[in-house]
């Protein structure tokens, strides 16, 4: 009985040999396929949106210019709706049907990381999802990164408001999930390495509504920096409750909270707010003139503002067609991943930092800016911070 | 002074839950249904005000008035034309029937352009000022979610006791098939206890808009709305108000006073105290179905 056990065993094992390794699937002689796992019809719809204008935004400018060593870029889109269920059948098509080269910018945490061994397993590189955690780029294997997880972030905040005043009654609001306790988890490292602690935290559920108790206790703690956990609509929510019992410390958000949405949607209250982020947001009349030219070439092609997700998914793509360009016409996985683990991209018109990978190291960087919102647009108040 | 800041806020949140309830009880006590529906009705009331003053470029006070008419009217159509064709099927079909409405109604307002997929602000003429009394501060915004919640009761109240509508209304919540028999247009009054209560929950959609923005997602504040009704005894309205008061302060000062965590779940806790101490809920009769 025992030995046939290990006899299916071993069977099992051979038959499952050919689905680990790499693929080599999804480049032709005229072609490069990419996919690419979006949310078109559930809550971060607007986000995909933004982030497919930005990757076809790049993808179209390569492939008018002849190409990726004379291979055009086709981008197939896959809608999860944002349910992993759906998200692992769109996983499954693109790498056994479609037979993708390497997914990008997958969009959310939760899709990403659910995905992930679907396309390790068939041997596809995934690259660059729009999510922060630090299963997506370790342990080190056919997955890149560049997205900051919020531990990081938590450290990154700490170190740069030690740096302009360490004498702080450090206080806390954030979301009782992944984001919350990540963030918390990287601010209470840092504070300790600092010898401090945060005097008082406050939480709220999901799509809270009512923030006046958290902020009555906060404001009775007599806290001078609180450090937000919160997403758009409960960053706004919460600077509206301070501002009506009169409560204005010094508010510092996380890149859930850093978009061109924050001042549209809260007004007056948001000014002065500051949130860490990689990426800067891009506007008509600020930053440098590449980056200005890349606002209007925007604008012009989609007729809307570009948010962060516009910029994200312009970013990824780039990198990835930078890659594939490096590693030469002779496009094979295991070279392209090889080239990965030896690439450095330096900073660029978009400002994200330079994003180095090793062969141990899978995301880019895990550095974060600081920026404060003066007259309605978010200003950088620190270069990049590694935590 | 901390404390009856926090009671002034949770009355505030608390009415916003008892205009929901009160949704959920009236059709309740009309149909014996439940309608599940209920938050989205409440979401697409204010998705309605936001397109108007979006769109149409109707002034605030106009684009709330047809709001509330157009989604009252909406109320109306849902009962005639989805719950009327299976009246006299279980209950449970028409539960079923009110969840997968809820999911359609969430899912065709995310595909409207420009505002479907986003948070927009529908912000009242009166954003932002508050009132300072004493040492307590009340926003114009919870002031107002306060006197609609007072006028709709009364008007409510009126309606239920002197009016000839209110009182068919009653009798058919009491006994259907009675009522028939005595000449009351019974799905005539359905179908107006529909309206009623989809313009209730409009109501609170468009009151809530300021605090919580206008987004798809906005109608699962239901959820906290449904204990409200219970904590009432499901079949009272005004127990649906005290209900929604209750949960509202509550939530409010268990967020100040109680240790981190206790704010969110304090609501159920309510309820599942109230079910153990008096199962009929504070208003509620008990009642026994005669087979």
């Amino acid at each position: 009985m025992r030995n046939q056990g290990v006899r299916w065993l071993v069977a099992l094992g051979f038959a499952a040999l050919p689905l680990c390794g790499f693929a080599d699937q999804g480049v032709t002689k005229n072609e490069i396929l990419i996919g690419t796992i979006q949310d078109l019809s559930g809550p971060l719809a607007a986000y995909s949106k933004e982030t497919l204008n930005g990757m076809n935004m790049r993808l179209e400018e390569v492939n008018a210019a002849g190409g990726v060593n004379g291979r055009k870029i086709r981008l197939l889109v896959e809608d999860s709706g944002y349910d992993t269920k759906k998200a692992m059948l769109a996983a499954q098509k693109l790498s056994q049907s479609d037979k993708i080269f390497a997914v990008a910018g997958s969009m959310g945490t939760t899709i990403a990381l659910t995905t992930q061994q679907v396309f390790q397993d068939a041997g596809v590189v995934n690259l660059f999802p729009l999510g922060s955690a630090r299963g997506l780029y370790e342990p080190p294997e056919m997955k890149f990164a560049f997205s900051v997880p919020y531990f990081q972030q938590g450290r990154g905040i700490v170190k740069s408001l030690l740096a302009t005043k360490a004498d702080r009654k450090w206080c806390s609001l954030v979301q009782d999930d992944d984001l919350g306790t990540e963030l918390m988890a990287g601010v209470d490292s840092a504070m300790k390495q600092a010898g401090k602690t945060v005097s008082e935290r406050t939480t709220y559920k999901r799509a809270a509504t009512d923030f006046s108790s958290q902020v009555a206790r906060l404001k009775g703690a007599g806290c001078d920096t609180v450090i937000l956990g919160t997403t758009l609509r409960e960053t706004v929510g919460t600077l509206n409750e301070a501002k009506k019992i009169g409560f204005a410390p010094q508010f510092v958000a996380t890149s859930a909270a850093y978009t061109h949405l924050l001042p549209k949607l809260g007004g007056a209250v948001t000014e002065g707010i500051y949130a860490s982020h990689s990426a800067t947001q891009p506007y008509a009349d600020e930053g440098s003139k590449a980056a200005r030219d890349w606002y209007a070439a925007y604008m012009a092609k989609f007729k809307e503002e570009p948010g962060q997700f516009a910029v994200m998914g312009y970013a990824v793509m780039d990198w990835t067609i930078k890659a594939a360009e490096k590693t030469g016409p002779n496009l094979t996985t295991k070279r392209f991943i090889e080239t990965m683990e030896s690439s450095s991209f330096p900073r660029d018109k978009l400002g994200f930092d330079t994003m180095t990978f090793t062969k141990t190291k899978h995301i880019g960087s895990e550095a974060i800016r600081v920026s404060q919102l003066k007259n309605g647009k978010w200003t950088p108040v620190t270069d990049f911070i590694t935590p | 002074m901390d404390f009856l800041q926090q009671v002034f806020s949770g009355i505030a949140l608390g009415c916003i839950y008892a205009l929901i309830a009160l949704g959920f009880v009236l059709i309740y006590k009309a149909t014996e249904t439940v309608n599940f529906a209920q938050g989205e009705l409440m979401m697409l009331g204010a998705f309605a005000g936001l397109a108007l003053v979006k769109f149409a470029g109707l002034p605030f006070w106009i684009a709330v008035l047809v709001a509330l008419v157009g989604i009252t009217a909406f109320g109306a159509l849902v009962e005639r034309l989805v719950i009327r064709p299976v009246l006299g099927q279980p209950q449970f079909t028409v539960v079923m029937l009110t969840i997968g409405l809820g999911y359609v109604v969430r899912g065709l307002i995310t595909m409207v352009p420009v505002i479907g997929s986003e948070t927009s602000a529908f912000d009242p003429p009166y954003k932002g000022m508050v009132w300072k009394v004493g040492g307590l501060i009340l926003s114009y915004e919870q002031g107002t979610v306060i006197a609609v919640t007072i006028v709709l009761c009364c008007a409510f109240y009126m309606l239920f006791k002197h009016t000839k509508v209110g009182i068919g209304m009653q009798a058919a919540s009491q006994n259907q098939l009675a009522a028939h028999y005595m000449g009351i247009p019974v799905k005539r009054l359905n179908g107006l206890v529909w309206g009623l209560s989809a313009g209730a929950a409009g109501l609170a959609g468009l009151l809530l808009a300021p605090f919580t923005f206008v987004h798809v997602n906005m109608g699962y504040i239901g959820l906290k709305a449904f204990p409200a009704a219970v904590i009432g005894g499901f079949g009272s309205l005004p127990g649906a108000v005290v209900g929604g008061l209750a949960i509202g302060v509550v939530e409010s000062l268990s967020g100040y006073y109680l240790p981190e965590g206790f704010k969110d779940v304090a609501a159920y806790v309510l309820v599942l105290a109230m079910l153990m101490v008096k199962p009929n809920g504070l208003f509620g009769t008990a009642t026994r179905k005669k087979v």
